[in-house]
């Protein structure tokens, strides 16, 4: 047992303290206990099994939604020299996964997607090593009252079963009491030691700012960064807009960088991006919610909402990535009239709807008439009935769950098939009714201008909220005109240079190195 | 620019192929007719140079051009007007655009010029004794073939960079200003990120698509300048060593497959070129390869195709002798190699998913 756990932290990270929670969690994982933990984004989660991963004999699994995030990490990883990681998932090459799969018991950290423990020989590979610590990152996501709810997470437990029940350790950014209790028993853990904390940011301070239509809120926002030129982050809810907008603050500050970033862009130029924002080449990025998974960017001071997201969980991740170095930092919300349909939309198309499950149902069963033994073929049926992949996930998952599909075959003795239609129906109608709960929950909190924007906001996370550091929200009398961010010295902008300068700069030619 | 290719491309056709011939030309679709298409209206150069043209984009350009009065007609005929035709020219277009070499190039533009950024990137970080920085570039094979290239290079770094900042300096200074401004921009170093490539359309006032044809015209020229000069800048030679290769392969397996349609048997063939009847059976596979539509009938019947292609659904293997020895030697090594390129089994992706 390693006895001296900041020696290690020192040897691997070179940092003397552990952030935290981050010694409590390790100390019980490496004493064999469950843990959950609760830990506010950015705030280190990822030590918690990383240093264990180079203590610990065996393996440690690491299961998360999160492709970009986990191969960032394990490029990250890499790069200091931990080289016995790798991440598997649907990006990996077959060829490359072959191979992988070969020599999985080299690995001491390896990162999967739910969806690749779906695959039982992947599984039986995984029952052949020693794994020595099962960690369900963002484990939120296994509770249908989450606000990323993923039918593949329940089948968790399953293999925590079946690979003879490692230590679980359980990580997420934010979780209600509900969620909590919601993980424990999703998971199959009768013990599990929690380790909670607090997620308000005594750094951030709150507003929220009102107008009447796109136009206004453009103007504001061109007024505002005028005066601040900092890095910030402006979060839109549509990859248009994030195009659209960054064309226009472009043409209206001409002193500022400016660059937008959503999922539609090429890979090669995301890389760019994100690098440029980190390397502080950006002064402002608009973006949508795609932006930031894995961003360790430590001064953004100010995180802008031209848009709200569809739940105060996500809304609580995004502005968590400001000020993460302790500096004064603002979150600021814009509001216009009409800023609930878009995100009502998006939850209305995240499940089908009743008429497509109607439709499929009846189809699957005079196909089955003609055909028994029959194989759900996705492609074939998501174009038949234009259903997206969370759709079909998710219906995927209501057949087997409700004994009418096994390993995509439709079973012999199904026979319910009036009564699945109904019993789907009423989840997704119960389904999207909470999460519209949840929508006005947010959008109330941004409403109410009565009550401590800080207080309310995380209300349902905690009892207590601990001192603002700079100003606490608009309605507790923080202005912006009083806000003084710490602005950088190197934000200093060099004049073009001639293509030959640049050339010998970038190559470290003569005075430039 | 990318408006001069495209009348160029349309005024090359003649009205003899429909305007949807011009985006495969483009995008490179590996089709015998496409191919074909390239050779016989000289369009050849600019086969496969710009890969990730979007068919809506490029139908709402061609509208655009008709609206601007530069093409007539529909997207089955289409000419030039006379002002398309006056535009063309008085841009010096036939001068700007022949350095495209797309048919020879075009599979190595990408692999060249990715390899290169990340190496630069590799070895500026490392010089300046940055040893973690994040790479701009996920493809494992891109990643594998720099890693060697650096330490094959690691005992003297430095020298490694000057030599390639001397090499590629000549290079552009061959291109002109604002070519050789993109060029240099797109790069990522020890302290700076490269831009995109909407920044560098932004900020230098091009569209979206002329970045595109601009990037990879200067890419091309980047390709024939390390070919023209391989003894002057041994570098740079090495980031296209293993491609040339290929190409030049590829071209033969061409050569053959002319001969083949004018009617000439794979002896004939072989007697033409002076090769080996294995070589040439080797490009005929190559070409399957690339062709789905590819005709078999002349190299082996339909019940043929059938019995390997069911041979190798069960055995749910690609070795040849394996399947060869199931069909107790009824059909050639070349005769399964073909099905094989024409229906690529998945065996290892059906593995994968453990059915």
């Amino acid at each position: 047992m390693v006895s001296n756990l900041e020696a290690e932290l020192n040897r691997h990270y070179h940092f003397s303290t552990f952030r935290t929670g981050q010694k409590e969690i390790i100390t019980d994982i490496l004493n064999g206990c469950n843990v959950m933990g609760v830990l506010p984004t950015g705030t280190g989660k990822s030590l918690c099994y990383q240093l264990p991963a180079r203590l610990l004999d065996g393996t440690v699994i690491v299961v998360s939604p999160l492709i970009s995030l986990m191969i960032d990490q394990v490029k990250e990883l890499k790069a200091s020299g931990f080289k016995e990681v790798i991440a598997i998932n649907s990006f990996l090459k077959i060829s490359d996964r072959t191979s992988v799969l070969k020599k999985l018991d080299e690995y001491k950290l390896i990162y999967v997607s739910p969806e690749m423990l779906q695959n039982p020989l992947f599984v039986q590979k995984l029952k052949k090593i020693d794994v020595s610590l099962f960690v369900v990152d963002e484990a939120h996501c296994i509770s249908q009252w989450g606000h990323e709810f993923r039918p593949d997470y329940l089948k968790l437990n399953n293999i925590i079963n079946q690979l003879g029940f490692p230590t679980v350790l359980a990580l997420t950014g934010t979780a209600t009491p509900e969620v909590q209790s919601d993980i424990k028993k999703q998971l199959g853990c009768k013990e599990m030691r929690k380790h909670i904390y607090p997620m308000d940011r005594e750094n951030i301070a709150f507003m929220v700012e009102r107008f009447n239509h796109y136009q206004e809120k453009m103007d504001y926002l061109t007024q505002l960064l005028k005066k601040y030129i900092v890095p910030t982050m402006i979060y839109f809810s549509s990859r248009n807009t994030t195009e659209k907008a960054s064309k226009q603050l472009s043409i209206n500050l001409p002193n500022h960088r400016i660059a937008y970033y959503h999922g539609g862009m090429e890979q090669e130029d995301r890389i760019l991006i994100q690098q440029q924002f980190m390397n502080n080449q950006l002064d402002i990025i608009c973006c949508t919610s795609a932006f930031g998974m894995g961003i360790n960017k430590k001064d953004i001071r100010l995180v802008l909402h031209f848009h709200l997201p569809t739940q105060i969980e996500s809304f609580i991740q995004e502005i968590g990535r400001a000020g993460r170095d302790g500096q004064s930092s603002l979150s600021l919300v814009l509001i216009g009239p009409n800023d609930h349909l878009l995100p009502k939309k998006l939850i209305e198309n995240e499940l089908p709807n009743v008429q497509d499950v109607s439709n499929l149902v009846d189809h699957l069963f005079s196909r089955n008439l003609e055909n028994k033994r029959l194989i759900l073929k996705e492609t074939d049926l998501t174009n038949l009935f234009n259903l997206n992949e969370t759709q079909w996930r998710f219906l995927v998952f209501q057949f087997e769950k409700h004994g009418m599909i096994k390993e995509n075959r439709i079973l012999k003795e199904f026979a319910d098939w009036e009564n699945i239609k109904t019993i789907i129906n009423n989840m997704i109608l119960s389904r999207n009714k909470y999460k519209q709960e949840k929508l006005s929950e947010l959008l109330q909190w941004a409403s109410n201008d009565d009550m401590c924007r800080r207080k309310t906001l995380f209300s349902s996370f905690q009892n207590t909220i601990s001192d603002p550091l700079y100003g606490c929200c608009d309605v507790c009398g923080f202005f912006i005109s009083n806000w003084e961010p710490l602005t950088s010295e190197e934000n200093t902008r060099l004049p073009a240079k001639n293509w030959e300068e640049t050339w010998k700069q970038l190559m470290l030619q003569g005075d430039y190195h | 620019m990318f408006t001069l290719l495209l009348l160029d491309c349309v005024d090359r056709f003649k009205g003899e192929r429909s305007i949807s011939a011009v985006y495969h030309l483009l995008t490179g679709k590996r089709s015998a007719q496409t191919l074909q298409d390239a050779h016989m209206y000289k369009l050849s150069h600019y086969f496969g140079v710009y890969k990730s043209l979007d068919r809506n984009d490029f139908r709402n350009f061609i509208i655009q051009l008709r609206d601007q009065g530069y093409i007539a007609g529909n997207d089955e005929v289409a000419s030039l007007t006379r002002n398309g035709k006056e535009l063309f020219h008085k841009e010096n277009s036939v001068e700007r655009l022949k350095e495209f070499n797309g048919i020879n190039y075009n599979r190595m533009t990408h692999l060249c010029i990715q390899r290169l950024k990340l190496f630069v990137q590799t070895v500026t970080n490392i010089e300046a004794g940055n040893h973690t920085f994040i790479a701009i570039n996920d493809n494992k094979e891109i990643q594998g073939w720099v890693r060697k290239l650096y330490y094959k290079n690691k005992s003297d770094l430095k020298l490694c960079l000057n030599r390639l900042y001397q090499e590629l300096y000549t290079f552009l200074k061959g291109l002109e200003e604002l070519e050789a401004t993109i060029f240099v921009e797109r790069f990522t170093g020890s302290s700076s990120v490269g831009l995109s490539k909407e920044q560098i359309s932004r900020r230098y006032n091009l569209t979206f698509h002329d970045v595109e044809i601009k990037t990879e015209l200067i890419n091309h020229k980047l390709i024939s300048f390390i070919i023209k000069n391989k003894q002057h800048v041994p570098l740079l030679a090495e980031f296209i060593e293993d491609l040339t290769n290929y190409l030049f392969m590829t071209e033969s397996a061409e050569k053959s497959y002319q001969l083949l349609s004018q009617g000439h048997s794979v002896e004939e063939i072989a007697k033409i070129r002076h090769l080996k009847v294995n070589t040439i059976h080797d490009h005929l596979v190559e070409i399957a390869y690339i062709d789905n539509e590819y005709d078999l009938s002349k190299f082996i019947s339909n019940e043929g195709v059938e019995q390997i292609k069911t041979c190798i659904t069960n055995l749910k293997t690609r070795k040849l002798k394996v399947i060869k020895e199931d069909l107790q030697n009824r059909y050639s090594f070349f005769q399964i190699r073909l099905v094989l390129a024409i229906h690529p089994p998945d065996v290892k992706e059906k593995q994968e998913n453990g059915q």
